[in-house]
């Protein structure tokens, strides 16, 4: 907690950690991204193997990395988020619907409970898993 | 603090949670993947891999195969393989070299491939332009002991 008190708002912008946030748009540089994983510890690599999610996956493209910057500018509520952008990706995909989740793992949770649930609103909510997961309600 | 996900009357579960920026590059990934050429992309991966056996000429006891992975949402691989015990250098020296070295390169132990294949296996799909160059060489020092 005391770390956490002492991370003011001053102190980012004097380190220049806010910078990518006044500058929206502004490409971050490669050095900045070598100076953040240098700062952590973690050694960056030629990656000569593949889209291996523990290898990181992928890197992300310019045009990607601009939608996920104009996104986080501004708040909306995220279910229409979630609705309009899988409805555009059903569009695109030819697919019947589309949802947007956070992994494949998440997918083929969905999925299960999508099937299993059918039509019924009141079936809509997955199993409460908090039981010995230590997630919290 | 717990802060209650039914501000908007629903509940966002976990496997529900995502970022708004998430949604918003995902559909930007799906929009650019169905705008690529992806014969274009295919043969610049395979011109790579093509720079990278060219590169490695030479290296002694070297043998390069070239495995075209025409699976559509494959990419391209070399097999890199040489004599072992001759060089005295096994596969896992080499992959555990390239990791430690400089600059640091994961590559593939492709013995270990359904079904498996022989070698060290480069792959060109997330190969930035021009680090093909620095891996091949790297792979070359090794192999001739200068590194």
């Amino acid at each position: 907690m005391k770390t956490r008190a002492t991370l003011t708002r001053r102190r980012l912008l004097e380190a220049g950690l806010a910078a990518p946030l006044a500058a929206p748009g502004a490409n971050q540089s490669k050095s900045t991204a070598e100076s953040l994983y240098a700062r952590l510890g973690v050694r960056t690599f030629i990656n000569a193997y593949g889209t291996l999610t523990t290898l990181s996956g992928a890197l992300l493209s310019p045009e990607v990395k601009r939608a996920m910057e104009e996104a986080s500018l501004h708040f909306v509520p995220i279910h229409d988020l979630q609705k309009k952008v899988g409805q555009r990706l059903a569009e695109l995909t030819g697919a019947e619907a589309a949802f947007v989740t956070a992994g494949a793992s998440a997918s083929l949770c969905l999925a299960t409970c999508a099937v299993t649930a059918g039509a019924d609103p009141g079936r809509h909510r997955t199993p409460n898993r908090s039981a010995g997961h230590g997630a919290k309600p | 603090m717990v802060l209650s996900h039914n501000t908007l009357g629903h509940k966002v579960e976990m496997e529900e949670m995502i970022s708004i920026a998430h949604a918003a590059g995902l559909l930007a990934a799906v929009e650019l993947y169905l705008k690529r050429d992806h014969a274009a992309q295919r043969r610049e991966r395979e011109a790579m891999l093509r720079r990278v056996a060219d590169r490695l000429r030479g290296a002694p006891t070297l043998f390069t195969e070239f495995i075209p992975n025409l699976d559509p949402s494959h990419a391209p691989r070399l097999s890199v393989q040489w004599d072992e015990a001759r060089l005295g250098l096994p596969l896992q020296q080499m992959i555990t070299r390239l990791r430690e070295g400089e600059p640091a390169i994961v590559a593939a132990d492709m013995t270990r491939f359904r079904p498996p294949w022989k070698g060290l296996g480069i792959f060109a799909n997330q190969l930035r332009r021009g680090e093909e160059i620095l891996v091949a060489d790297r792979v070359k020092q090794i192999l001739t002991g200068k590194a």
